[in-house]
């Protein structure tokens, strides 16, 4: 990470007594068996990025909603997996061991090690080992991931395609099959941190990352400042910051720690830092505190990769965008299904389709003329990788362009400053005429081909 | 017809012209400031303007979707037998497939909804009576051609073809005096209004007591409308005004007698929903509110709006509007695009426009200007207390 230039870390702060720590981890993970190189530095109160470079994350199922014909009024998002840069989901084997694979010969042939590059450095629970040809392969927790020969589409489990339709899935036409001993490798629903009762994890796209959330499903702060107890106390009064309360007989969970207040209160603290809700928060999965100021943020379990060239954006009633450096908000280009039944205009009023995206990908039909010189396409590095969401797309003139969550994101000519968002909810109909001249703008339509201009929100469930 | 795509709905012209026109918004903004009372109001229904009577649709009233499906299917060539044997199955079965794709390009069945024109034109029947809701949109009076008399205002000359592509569609139709607005945009309407911003109107005047002249500010709002426990849209909340200059109309106008209408009659843009619409974008905007006494306003707004706009919203929907709504999607399509009366395409001649009048009712609310760092607006005032 630190020799990449788009890769932006969650924080940028560090404390000194974090970077002791560090140096103590950082020396101890040399050590470890089966890692070929040390893992990447992070500071105690970060959370670890989610992937490493060539690594990306793709809803799974009917997650990827894939097309328009499959459009349901709620799209499930049950299930987060890592996948392989082309996005084919990876898989981890039982009888793998960390540093070690017990596939080899005829099973690779069916199920296919990722291979990591020579420059590949260890992300969070992200290491890299040598396999026993010498080539390296990345593994996940200690365990060695590979791809599946079936899986044909982004989203597929076990060689099963989202892009079956619906019907076919729901009246148990397509079968589920059955490997013994190999899992999909999900970072959604995340396993194995120890937490307190009443907490959870949920994505929480405006703190770009998996979140720890209340019993009620708002999102939890981390105090990142300085200062005394009395003063944070005294800050959370005077403020909108209410304190995690931890129940009397409550004791400490794995990072989860109790803070004894001089107020008598006992409040949760993770990885020592003291732990709030915000009440500008209105509703599960608003992260309105991030961004506020540099002494709060976000409690994350993980963080997601997010391009150095991009950054979330505050803006008026619509709350974070995804925007470039310079806060000009980025866009997506969307087909229209009006079985939703409204909610076009809300935020996240509409669920997100990463394959409907990526079946419009950077063909801009319906937009031509001063159409076309309105959007921009947000271009990215050329030496720019796939990671967690983002994707790149290669432009029919060879230049990269930056996708997220399967859509070709774009800038509009006619925003000027941070916060615009004038090219929102921009419709591109395509209906001809002519009785002899098909209609298609790429994904199946159900309806009318309605493709319209939105504002790129960061992920969320 | 052209052969060619055509390009619906793309509007960076009216984002940069809108850009462009912040000046005179601005000025427009000064007039308001130093009027003498505003009053603010936001939208609650948001309707066709139907004013239907005995034997205005001499041709019948359009049959019920089941019967117009058997002759859809009869205009492919299918024979009787198969039909009733399909359609005895509806709306289950293989003739939902058959009816999805009941367009033709070169004999092979494709989507009747994203290809409308592939269809054959059932030619659903049209309204032919004297009244109409509306506007004398072409000034040519009692001269125009297909136009009628408005039944309030009893003006002659009233352009609303859309009147008559809607009016002999049971869920088009609302008779006279009736308190019940027509069936299909009223669901729509409630179904769209919870998330979507709300559209709110502004009146500007020395004093709105005594007639004389006003400023009409039409915009939308970055909030939407808060119901109450009946699902009444509540008075005087608070709506902060888009910034986006996309949806920021101001007309000159003028108050008399309670009804406030303009003196001039340039273009209105809206960003809408796709539920409902996805822009009201009118040519030759007229407008006509009455001021009630118990605070509420009711009106009409009319002009010339892209018939395409109009037709999407039935067109996305597909087969599931069609069984819901009981209305088939491809003869509304030909219809808007044989009344359509304005706006001629320039390479085909073909009218783009078609005119209109859509009835609303609002009750009074607060409109302020959007502010960084402000949080989202509640209920602050009710029934003034």
């Amino acid at each position: 990470m630190a020799n990449d230039p788009n890769r932006a870390g969650p924080q940028q702060r560090m404390h000194w007594e974090s970077i002791v720590v560090i140096a103590v981890i950082g020396t101890l993970g040399c050590l470890l068996p089966g890692l070929a190189t040390c893992s990447e530095p992070v500071a105690s109160g970060e959370a670890p990025v989610a992937t490493p470079p060539g690594i990306t994350l793709q809803a799974l199922g009917e997650g990827q909603s894939s097309a328009m014909a499959f459009a349901l009024t709620e799209v499930p998002r049950t299930q987060i997996a890592f996948a392989d840069a082309r996005g084919m989901t990876l898989y981890t084997y039982d009888r793998d061991s960390p540093g070690k694979s017990r596939c080899a010969a005829a099973c690779t042939q069916v199920w296919s090690p990722v291979s990591a590059p020579r420059s590949a450095r260890s992300v969070g629970d992200w290491t890299v080992f040598k396999r026993g040809d010498g080539t390296q392969q990345w593994q996940y927790r200690g365990k060695p991931v590979y791809t599946f020969v079936r899986d044909t589409d982004v989203g597929s489990v076990f060689g099963v395609s989202p892009n079956r339709p619906v019907a076919a899935r729901s009246r148990g036409l397509v079968r589920q099959p059955r490997f013994p001993g190999w899992h999909s490798a999900l970072l959604f629903p995340l396993s194995g941190i120890p937490m307190p009762a009443g907490v959870a994890i949920r994505e929480v796209g405006d703190a770009n990352g998996l979140a720890f959330v209340d019993r009620d499903g708002m999102t939890i702060y981390a105090f990142e400042g300085r200062g005394a107890a009395k003063a944070v106390i005294r800050l959370a009064d005077q403020t909108q910051w209410k304190p995690l309360l931890a129940p009397a007989l409550a004791h400490q969970v794995g990072e989860w720690s109790i803070l004894t207040r001089s107020d008598g209160i006992r409040q949760w603290a993770f990885r020592g830092r003291p732990l709030f809700t915000f009440a500008g928060d209105v509703t599960s999965g608003d992260a309105n505190g991030v961004g506020l100021s540099n002494d709060w943020d976000a409690a994350l379990a993980v963080s997601f990769y997010m391009p150095a060239q991009v950054r979330l954006e505050q803006t008026l009633g619509r709350g974070k965008v995804l925007a470039t450096r310079e806060g000009l908000t980025l866009y997506r280009r969307d087909g229209i299904a009006i079985d939703y039944g409204g909610g076009q205009s809300a935020r996240h009023g509409v669920p997100i389709q990463p394959g409907v995206g990526r079946r419009i990908g950077v063909s801009l039909k319906g937009c031509e003329g001063a159409c076309l010189k309105a959007w921009h396409a947000f271009v990215a590095p050329a030496n720019a990788q796939p990671d967690g969401f983002w994707d790149i797309a290669i432009r029919p003139d060879g230049v990269p362009q930056w996708v997220y969550q399967g859509y070709a994101l774009y800038t509009f000519s006619g925003d000027r400053k941070p916060g615009d968002m004038n090219g929102n909810d921009i419709f591109n109909a395509v209906l001809s005429d002519n009785p002899h001249q098909l209609n298609d703008v790429g994904t199946p339509m159900t309806g009318t081909a309605n493709l319209y201009w939105t504002i790129a929100y960061p992920s969320s469930n | 017809m052209s052969s060619s795509l055509r390009f619906f709905k793309f509007k960076p012209s009216i984002a940069l012209a809108a850009l462009s026109a912040a000046v005179p918004l601005t000025l427009a903004a000064a007039v308001t400031a130093s009027a003498g009372e505003t009053r603010s109001f936001v939208l609650t229904s948001f309707t066709d303007a139907a004013y239907s009577t005995k034997g205005d649709c001499p041709g019948g009233i359009d049959p019920d979707q089941t019967v117009q499906y058997a002759l859809d299917l009869a205009a492919l060539g299918m024979p009787p037998d198969e039909i009733k044997k399909l359609m005895a199955g509806y709306p289950n079965g293989p003739v939902i497939g058959l009816l999805i794709n009941r367009g033709r390009i070169d004999g092979k069945p494709v989507n009747a909804f994203t290809n409308p024109a592939s269809v054959i034109d059932p030619k659903l029947h049209m309204v032919d009576g004297r009244y109409a809701y509306g506007f004398n949109l072409d000034g040519k009076g009692a001269k125009s051609p297909n136009s009628f008399e408005d039944p309030v205002t009893h003006e002659l000359g009233v352009d609303n073809q859309l009147f008559r592509v809607f009016g002999c569609h049971k869920n088009f139709r609302g008779p006279p005096a009736s308190a019940t607005p027509p069936t299909y945009y009223s669901a729509e309407w409630s179904q769209a209004r919870p998330t979507f911003p709300a559209w709110v109107i502004t009146i500007s005047g020395d004093d709105l007591r005594k007639d004389g002249p006003v400023t009409v500010s039409i915009a939308r709002s970055l909030d939407s409308v808060l119901l109450d426990a009946q699902g009444n849209t509540e008075s005087y909340t608070t709506f902060r005004s888009d910034p986006d200059p996309r949806s920021r109309n101001v007309f000159q106008g003028r108050l008399e007698h309670g009804v406030v209408t303009l003196t001039d009659h340039h273009d209105l843009h809206l960003v809408g929903d796709p539920i409902l619409m996805n822009d009201l974008d009118l040519s030759q905007t007229h407008f006509r509110m009455t001021l009630e006494p118990n605070g509420d306003a009711d009106g009409l707004i009319g002009g010339y709006q892209p018939w395409i706009e109009i037709f999407l919203p039935f067109g996305q929907a597909g087969v599931g509007f069609e069984e819901f709504q009981g209305i088939d999607v491809p003869g509304f399509y030909y219809a808007l695009r044989h009344l359509a009366d304005a706006d001629p395409d320039p390479r085909t001649g073909a009218n783009r426009r078609i005119s209109v009048a859509w009835k609303f009712t609002a009750v009074p609310a607060f409109v302020v200007p959007a502010q960084n760092g402000a949080p989202p607006p509640v209920l602050s005032v009710h029934n003034g207390q």
